[in-house]
């Protein structure tokens, strides 16, 4: 194994490889921080360029994109309250409110130290753990995936807001809106209506825009309404980075970033699943742990802790079932993997055997890849936190004219970008009326993947106990139980104080 | 949004058994009427949906047809409305005990409040209209200089800067999206 590593070092530590790793990493840093501008489209668009590059070298470049984009999300998502990518809509949650209250080089510090350190954990357990993590991730079924989406959904239960009929609507509406366009077993339309825009369905990244960008950035409009802040900043305060505090701030909380971590690791193993998932299961797990779960949301270096490690982390997960069975874990890795096949390598079980070194490779690349990310992001910080200086009346317009264009490029349709102003115009009036945004998200990304595997399940066997007799799968659904009864006992606990 | 607890504007209880007695002065959330319509509203929706969502086909291969997940769907959301409008209706009558005249001035002050915001809904929305006929560059110039001079202060310097703004950050995207990236944006007649 060592000496595998030493020949990945080497085969990484070209001059050449590095300088094109590095501009992966910058590139992915700032295709992330645009939103609707997702890992993927950034991965796929360094694509044809490493068909000129040796393959270490075109898998290093890749996976440098893929690392600097996990953590590019973040950026946005703390300083604009915009989750850059869908990886990062738990980041908003805390590290927002904490860039708000006038910390913002604390929010992005702790989230490149988490997105640093969930790395690396996803890479230890990759290199230890691949092959039988892997094994159990491909013998899952529709019963443990629709299972595993239900315990998912329990995450719903703590972003409800204090209103839990409201929450629950809003997590519904999410789960409808993806039910529209085309029906995922039998391909027939679902409330089109014969309008063009919906009949291939809502593109997630318009939704999640929509909902997040618009209404926020509407949100905003409000606040100058009043004319005397009119030219105001979306920080007053005077900015300080101090990277070594916000080190400390991240490591003082190993059991939330080791957790947060695990989450991740096994969310990116899965196949189907990955960061949009990862981020808010970790975040939810966080707050259930917590000592002090109302804290959350409030601007607490826990959140930010625990989205961003659990996002991270997703990277090294998915390339478990890659590298040991031939099995992409997300789009991402079907990039990867497509980069590699291009070049006559053939991924699968044999990897590891035909080509050892491709793989220490990808190791040791993931590893420098996520370094480089922790030097360019802290040393670059200080000029995306200028973005926090620009007044509210610039922002405004501009954020939303990237946004029409990150949605157009989604693919390429400008019905694609009517479809953002009417689910926009919904966030916002949705926000007004007090529903909460984040379970309507978390509908429309788990909603299709629950449907699809209920009916194939079913589909294959109308027996229902086999959700229950499947171990795995029943393990999931305990786990879904407990963890509502959890949030249950939490929530009735300070009625029954107050009643007595 | 950025508060999953309590994912609201104006930062009021969630739970309607917590709110203080009916302000008619204020509006959005906080008006029991106005949830009641709201709910109303989005019950008829809904249960206009749960009535397409009938008509779509049942499958001979599987249990389960195209319909059977979104009539579930639609059912809880319309079970969970009526929760909501019985929750909201002891609020929404005591609202409507102020009469007419009051709630009318309610809502036009709310108008009057909002008016900004709506205006730049309206912006956007005219934007993405103008986007095919004018072309990416034209249309998105004349948004972002419009809302910049409509929210930023009225003086010949923000008037210079927000069009220099404006013109670089379109030319600006069409040129890296088309150059680096080749994504074209729409080109319209002028363009």
């Amino acid at each position: 194994m060592l000496d595998g590593f030493a020949g990945g070092f080497i085969e990484i530590l070209q001059i050449a490889t590095l300088m094109t790793m590095f501009v992966g990493v910058i590139a992915g840093i700032v295709a992330s921080a645009i939103p609707g501008f997702t890992i993927t489209m950034a991965i796929v668009l360094t694509l044809p360029l490493t068909f000129y590059m040796p393959p270490i070298q075109g898998i290093a470049t890749m996976l440098g994109v893929y690392v600097g984009g996990l953590t590019g999300g973040m950026i946005s998502a703390a300083l604009l309250g915009i989750p850059g990518t869908p990886s990062a809509v738990a980041t908003t949650f805390d590290a927002y409110p904490m860039a708000r209250k006038g910390d913002p080089g604390r929010a992005l510090g702790i989230g490149i130290f988490a997105s640093f350190f969930g790395t690396l954990v996803s890479i230890i357990v990759l290199v230890l753990a691949a092959p039988p993590l892997a094994i159990v991730a491909i013998q899952l079924g529709p019963w443990e995936y629709f299972s595993l989406i239900v315990f998912a959904m329990t995450v719903i239960a703590s972003l409800v807001g204090r209103s839990l009929v409201r929450g629950l609507i809003a997590g519904l509406i999410g789960i409808f809106l993806a039910t529209i366009g085309p029906d995922p077993m039998m391909n027939s339309p679902r409330f089109t209506f014969d309008l063009a825009m919906l009949s291939s369905g809502l593109p997630f990244l318009a939704v999640l825009i929509g909902v997040y960008a618009v209404s926020q950035l509407l949100g905003e409009v409000e606040q100058m309404r009043s004319g005397s802040s009119k030219g105001e900043a979306l920080i007053e305060e005077r900015i300080v980075f101090r990277p070594l505090s916000y080190l400390m701030d991240t490591i003082r909380r190993p059991i939330n970033l080791i957790r947060s971590s695990l989450v991740g690791v096994f969310i990116g193993a899965v196949p189907g699943a990955g960061g949009s998932i990862a981020n808010l299961l970790a975040y939810d797990q966080a707050r259930r742990a917590s000592k002090d779960p109302d804290s959350f949301g409030t601007g607490v270096p826990e959140g930010v802790v625990a989205s961003e490690s659990g996002n991270s982390s997703t990277a090294g997960g998915g390339l478990i079932p890659m590298i040991a069975l031939g099995i992409p874990g997300s789009a991402v890795d079907a990039v990867l993997m497509a980069s590699l096949m291009v070049h006559g390598i053939a991924v699968g079980p044999r990897l590891m055997v035909d080509n050892p070194e491709i793989v220490y490779s990808i190791f040791v690349g993931l590893f420098i890849g996520a370094l480089m990310m922790l030097l360019i992001a802290l040393s670059s910080m200080r000029y995306f936190l200028m973005v926090t200086r620009i007044p509210k009346h610039i922002i405004v317009p501009i954020v939303l004219v990237f946004c029409a264009v990150g949605v157009f490029a989604l693919n390429n349709r400008v019905t694609d970008i009517y479809l953002l102003f009417f689910v926009g115009a919904l966030g916002y009036v949705m926000k007004k009326m007090d529903y909460p945004l984040a379970p309507l998200v978390l509908g429309v990304i788990l909603g299709p993947i629950a449907e699809t595997n209920l009916r194939r399940a079913l589909s294959t066997s109308e027996d229902l106990t086999l959700f229950i007799t499947r171990p795995v799968s029943a393990v999931l659904l305990g786990l879904a139980v407990i963890s509502l009864v959890v949030f249950l006992r939490h929530r009735m606990r300070p009625r029954a104080s107050a009643d007595s | 949004m950025s508060d999953p607890r309590s994912n609201n504007a104006s930062g009021r209880p969630d739970r309607p058994e917590d709110d203080a007695a009916p302000q008619p002065e204020g509006i959005s959330g906080d008006s029991g009427l106005l949830q009641f319509a709201f709910n109303l509203v989005m019950l008829a929706g809904f249960g206009y949906l749960f009535w397409e969502a009938m008509a779509l086909p049942e499958s001979r291969w599987e249990p389960l047809g195209a319909g059977t997940f979104p009539r579930v769907l639609l059912g809880a959301l319309m079970l969970l409305n009526v929760i909501m409008l019985i929750q909201s209706a002891p609020q929404a009558r005591a609202e409507l005990g102020h009469g007419p005249r009051q709630l009318f001035g309610v809502a036009w002050r709310t108008m009057l409040e909002f008016r900004t915001v709506f205006t730049v809904l309206g912006a956007f929305g005219v934007f993405l209209i103008l986007i095919r006929p004018l072309g990416f560059v034209i249309a998105a110039f004349l948004f972002a200089f419009g809302v910049q001079l409509l929210l930023g202060p009225r003086t010949w310097r923000n008037l210079v800067i927000s069009a220099i703004i404006a013109a670089v950050a379109t030319v600006g995207l069409q040129v890296f999206f088309a150059e680096a990236l080749n994504v074209f944006l729409p080109r319209g007649p002028f363009s």
